[in-house]
């Protein structure tokens, strides 16, 4: 696809400089006043620094990624992006219109049908009234709501609410699109609609920026990458190269995610652990039980649990779940399913999750440990002795063009 | 202010598009639906006009049944009593409304604010639109009842363009100062909701002004309310010339609360969406 912008078109769509964003959290409006009557140097604030020294340029026609893991900066910036959020310091300019797929349901009003809705997004938008006469087919064609544009929002499931507000956004006239990844989820008809449309903008001379933690989307998408790692721009150049160095940090390999780090802890449920049992240390490994920076798809990996055990404890379970970065479950063990029974456990311990080949594609996955006393009825009725909720990172890296996707099985392709 | 207001008036179709879609889904799914603005009013009506003049009526001076009142006060009796404290209830229903919804509607339109690049500025003044239309709507009814009952003076409806203006300028300023401080801390939203019994019972709405202690008439003159309860009374039913000081107080601190709530708000705006 030719993707290099008209030479008429000299000033670029975006243009970032030094962009810092610092969020100030005041303990109670008091603690502002007293500031204010403090007079300048008094400082009754604690700083959260959410985005620092980013600077680009995107072109017309081109998309760029957002890479990082949550609390990344991702959010922030695509709000600075579309003007709502002013950065504290630095410039970015939008030489054009925005439109974003960004809390899809924000601006609906649950008592008005989706046409009323539309109506009124479109002044949000700040469209004229012709202009959404004329898109109107094509939003209600492209949602598939049919009949139901003349029903009230609230009786939308959330996937409904989600089709309007995207079918919305890809049809307005815009020169950016905004997308947060997270949105392009709901049954898998709509998302695949959804991503031939997102192509079909970009051919269309329309800029994407498209934030994610899934390399697949943005190797598949973009053609820049902006790699953000704590606010800070860690690496921004071409997808394939930003790519590779960004797998070549062994650093981000296998680790355990220390405490207070923001990645996991809008994610993770607090849960009260019984104790007497504690999940001392976990290792990803390899086959050959060494300790490396990632993991190869197909590939034996080996996942060493050390416990220890304050009291004596019957037939404790050990449970491992791997999940994909967005939280969606992929893959659950025990040691009760694997004929595993531990008998009494005392002291100090080690137990090993062999999985004979690991059949994950690229990406980093998160691996919860756990140790239960049993198994059934449900694991959300029980209270584990100690569990470390998505706290470790696995990295796994497809050395041979496998195919697309998450998962991989072993296959090959016959002619008849 | 300027400004602010020129950002208003270009956006002038989303303010109604606000104002829209809370009036419809304020009569969505009920079976009378915009009938009910209609009908709250009329209730409003009969309530005020019957309870007042029938009670309250036959005890203030001049009331029916009362003792005989001077000549030339502004103080109608029996039935008209009624009508006198509706025409000042219409005023304060723009101030009250807004009093009332201001505070809280930048909060309650966080997501579409976080999401949708729009000035702020639209939000608190379609709440202001939505009191004057809510208002509007009472008053014509009004005007309607009063010329069945013979006493409307269609001229003297043209005193009330240049009030309702400046007070809905008033109500702006007190909305768009109100919402952008009740981001910094709730307790704006409960301070406002707290004092505005304290301005209604202030304000001669439900009792005549000289029914005020000469000890408190300060207060009275000081209320920037009542040049706006006399004009309305004045061009609705009758009675005495509104006081040129009162009107002239009134208007004055109609601008002068829209410039302070539009500096105030202006200053602010830039934490709004890290405060959403």
């Amino acid at each position: 696809m030719e993707t290099s912008p008209t030479s008429s078109e000299s000033a670029p769509l975006v243009r970032a400089q030094d962009l810092r964003k610092v969020y100030r959290f005041y303990p109670s409006p008091l603690a502002r006043v007293r500031e204010l009557l403090a007079g300048p140097g008094a400082r009754f604030h604690r700083e959260h620094t959410a985005l620092d020294g980013i600077g680009f340029e995107l072109g017309r026609g081109e998309a760029l990624g957002l890479l990082g893991l949550n609390g990344s900066g991702k959010s922030t910036l695509l709000r600075i992006l579309c003007g709502v959020t002013r950065p504290t310091s630095g410039s970015c300019e939008v030489n054009g219109r925005v439109s974003t797929l960004l809390d899809l349901g924000a601006g609906f009003n649950a008592d008005l049908s989706g046409n009323q809705n539309l109506d009124h997004a479109s002044m949000l938008l700040g469209l004229r009234g012709e202009t959404l006469e004329q898109l109107r087919p094509r939003i209600v064609e492209f949602s598939g709501l049919g009949d139901a544009m003349d029903d009230p929002v609230r009786t939308y499931s959330s996937g409904m609410v989600m089709r309007l507000g995207f079918s919305l956004a890809v049809h307005v006239p815009f020169d950016l699109l905004l997308i947060d990844e997270v949105l392009l989820v709901g049954d898998e008809i709509f998302q695949r609609q959804s991503l031939r449309r997102i192509r079909e903008l970009l051919s269309q001379g329309k800029s994407i920026v498209l934030a994610s933690h899934s390399l697949g989307d943005l190797t598949a998408v973009c053609d820049k990458l902006l790699l953000l790692e704590r606010g800070r721009q860690a690496l921004v150049g071409p997808t394939g190269e930003v790519i590779r160095r960004y797998l070549e940090s062994s650093e981000r390999s296998a680790r355990r995610i220390s405490e207070g780090d923001r990645l996991l802890q809008g994610t993770a449920v607090p849960q009260e652990t019984l104790g007497k049992i504690r999940i001392a240390g976990v290792q990803v490994l390899d086959g050959s039980g060494a300790a490396v920076p990632e993991l190869a798809s197909g590939e034996p990996v080996r996942i060493r649990i050390r416990y220890r055990a304050e009291e004596p404890v019957e037939d404790p379970i050990f449970r491992v779940q791997i999940f994909r970065n967005d939280g969606l479950w992929l893959s659950g063990t025990n040691t009760a399913r694997g004929e595993l029974a531990l008998g009494k456990v005392e002291g100090e311990g080690t137990v090993t999750l062999v999985y004979e080949s690991i059949n994950l594609l690229d990406g980093d996955y998160f691996l919860s440990v756990g140790v239960w006393p049993d198994e059934y009825p449900s694991y959300l009725s029980r209270r584990p002795f100690d569990l470390h909720d998505r706290a470790y990172v696995m990295r796994i890296r497809s050395g041979r063009p496998e195919g697309g996707g998450i998962v991989f099985s072993r296959h090959r392709w016959e002619r008849e | 202010m300027k400004a602010l207001l020129a950002e208003v008036w270009s956006r002038r179709a989303l303010v109604a598009s606000l104002w829209r879609s809370d009036v419809l889904g304020r009569y969505a799914n009920s079976a009378a639906g915009f009938i009910w603005a209609i009908l709250a009013p009329l209730a409003l009506i009969v309530v005020y006009t019957a309870i007042f003049s029938a009670l309250l009526g036959a005890r203030v001076p001049g009331g029916a049944g009362g003792p005989a009142r001077p000549l030339g006060s502004p103080i109608p009796n029996g039935i008209g009593f009624g009508f006198f404290v509706f025409a000042g209830m219409l005023p304060w229903m723009i101030v009250q409304q807004t009093a009332q919804n201001a505070p809280g509607s930048l909060l309650n339109h966080g997501a579409t604010l976080r999401r949708f690049a729009i000035p702020p500025s639209v939000v608190p003044a379609a709440v202001v639109l939505s009191a004057v239309t809510d208002a509007a709507i009472a008053g014509a009814l009004f005007v309607v009842v009063l010329a069945a009952t013979g006493r409307l003076a269609p001229v003297r409806l043209l005193a009330l363009a240049p009030a309702v203006a400046l007070l809905a300028m008033m109500a702006l300023g007190l909305g768009l100062a109100a919402s952008a401080l009740n981001l910094y801390g709730r307790d704006v939203a409960h301070a406002v909701a707290a004092l505005l019994p304290f301005w209604f019972f202030a304000t001669p709405v439900c009792y005549p002004s000289e029914a005020l202690p000469l000890s408190l008439q300060w207060a009275l003159a000081l209320n920037p309310m009542d040049g706006f309860l006399q004009t309305a009374r004045w061009a609705m039913v009758g009675g005495a010339l509104p006081s040129v000081l009162a009107v002239v107080w009134s208007a004055a601190a109609a601008v002068g609360a829209l410039a302070l709530g539009a500096w105030i708000f202006q200053e602010t705006r830039g934490d709004f969406a890290d405060l959403l």
